[in-house]
C-alpha cells in the first residue's frame, strides 16, 4: 500500500468487504446509486462556486444551477439506480439547496475548493511515525479564517455523536494543523434532502485526545487491511450498495 | 512474420515483451493510456451546456462524434483534454464576436 485516503478509511469503517471490492480487487461498480450521483453533482457545483469566489468572479444563482444540471447529466453516463426518489424530485432538491448555498456564500472569503493534501501519519507531539504511509484527501472548501468546510448530503439531521466522531473531519483537522501550524475551525455542512430542503451547519472541534484517537484508529485500520481482514457489514446500507449481489455470492460460496 | 523478444533483467525477471517485424520496425509494448477523468467529463458537459447542447444523450452524441469513438468509457485523458481546449476556444471566440458585434 502506497498511501491511504480519507475516503478509503471512511469506506473501510462502513464496510471492509466493500473496501476490498473497490480498492483491492479494483472492481468497477456496476451502477451508481442516485444518492451518490446526486452528492457528487452537488459537491462539484459547490466547488465551482468556491473556485469562482476564490478568483473573484461573481457568478449568479442561474449560472450555478446550470453547472449543477450539467454535472448531473455527466453523472448519468453511468448507470444510475434510483431508490425511492425520482430524478425530478432529486433535481428540485438540488436546486433549492444550491440557491441556499449561493446566498450563504455571499460573505465567504474562499482560499481553496477541493484542495488536495497529503501528510504523514505521525504523533503530532513527538513526530513518531504511527502508520508508515501518507494519508491523502481533499478539503471541500477552505475559507478565511482557517475554516475547513466539509459538505455532506443526507436525508436526516446529524446527531452529536456523528459530528464528534466523523473520521474524515478528524483527518482534515489533523492535516490542516500539520500543514499550517494552526488549528482549523471545522464545519460540517449537511445538505438535507428533505421535503423542505435546507442546510444545517455544525461547527466542531478536534482536541488532542480526539486526534490521537483518530490516528490510532487509522493505524488499526491499516493493520487490518494489511492482514486482509475484509468481512462484510450487513445493514441498511446494503440496499444501496453497488456490490450487494457480488457480496452475497461471495459469502454463500 | 514477426519475431517476439522478451526483455529480462539481471535476475531473469521478465520486464516486458516486444515484437520485431521483418521490416525491422520494433513495436515496444505501450502502457494503456489513462481514461478520461470524472472532472474532465463534467467539464465537457458544462461546455456543451454553454453551447446549448443539453441532456445526457445529446451530450454523449456530441462527444462521441467529435472524437470518433463508440463508447464514452473508451475516451482517454488526452483526447478529453484536447476536446476541452477545442470547445473552450470555440466558446471564447463566440463570446468575443458577441462583444464586438
Amino acid at each position: 500500500m502506497e498511501h491511504l485516503s480519507s475516503s478509503q478509511i471512511s469506506l473501510y469503517l462502513q464496510c471492509p468487504r466493500k473496501y476490498s471490492f473497490r480498492y483491492i480487487d479494483c472492481i468497477e461498480p456496476p451502477f451508481k446509486s442516485a444518492a451518490v450521483a446526486f452528492g457528487s453533482a452537488l459537491h462539484s457545483a459547490v466547488a465551482y462556486l468556491g473556485e469562482a469566489k476564490m478568483n473573484r468572479n461573481e457568478i449568479n444563482a442561474g449560472k450555478l444551477l446550470s453547472v449543477f444540471r450539467a454535472d448531473w447529466e455527466a453523472q448519468k453516463c453511468d448507470k444510475i439506480v434510483f431508490n425511492g426518489e425520482s430524478e425530478e424530485e432529486l433535481l428540485s432538491k438540488g436546486v433549492a439547496l444550491l440557491k441556499q448555498i449561493h446566498e450563504e456564500a455571499v460573505n465567504w472569503k474562499v482560499r481553496g475548493a477541493e484542495v488536495p493534501f497529503q501528510v504523514p501519519i505521525i504523533d503530532p507531539s513527538t513526530g513518531e511515525v504511527i502508520v508508515p504511509v501518507n494519508i491523502m484527501g481533499f478539503f471541500d472548501l477552505v475559507i478565511e479564517p482557517d475554516t475547513i468546510i466539509e459538505l455532506k448530503t443526507s436525508v436526516r439531521k446529524w446527531d452529536e455523536e456523528s459530528i464528534k466522531n466523523n473520521i474524515q473531519v478528524s483527518i482534515y483537522g489533523y492535516a490542516y494543523k500539520l500543514l499550517s501550524g494552526r488549528d482549523a475551525n471545522l464545519q460540517i455542512k449537511v445538505l438535507l434532502k428533505q421535503r423542505n430542503p435546507r442546510i444545517e451547519t455544525y461547527p466542531t472541534t478536534r482536541l488532542d485526545d480526539a486526534t490521537r484517537w483518530c490516528l490510532n484508529l487509522i493505524r488499526e485500520i491499516y493493520e487490518s487491511i494489511e492482514k486482509g481482514a475484509f468481512h462484510p457489514t450487513p445493514g441498511w446500507m446494503c440496499a444501496d450498495c453497488e456490490y450487494a449481489e457480488l457480496c452475497k455470492r461471495k459469502t454463500l460460496k | 512474420m514477426k519475431l517476439q523478444i522478451t526483455i529480462v533483467d539481471d535476475n531473469e525477471k521478465i520486464l516486458g515483451t516486444a515484437e520485431m517485424g521483418l521490416n525491422g520496425n520494433q513495436n515496444v509494448p505501450e502502457q494503456p493510456e489513462e481514461k478520461m477523468t470524472d472532472a474532465q467529463r463534467r467539464y465537457l458537459f458544462r461546455l456543451l451546456s454553454e453551447m446549448g447542447i443539453e441532456g445526457v444523450e445529446n451530450a454523449k452524441r456530441a462527444i462521441l462524434e467529435s472524437l470518433q469513438v463508440k463508447d464514452i468509457k473508451e475516451i482517454t485523458k488526452s483526447q478529453a483534454s484536447s476536446l476541452i481546449e477545442k470547445w473552450k476556444g470555440k466558446i471564447d471566440s463566440a463570446r468575443k464576436q458577441e462583444k464586438e458585434g
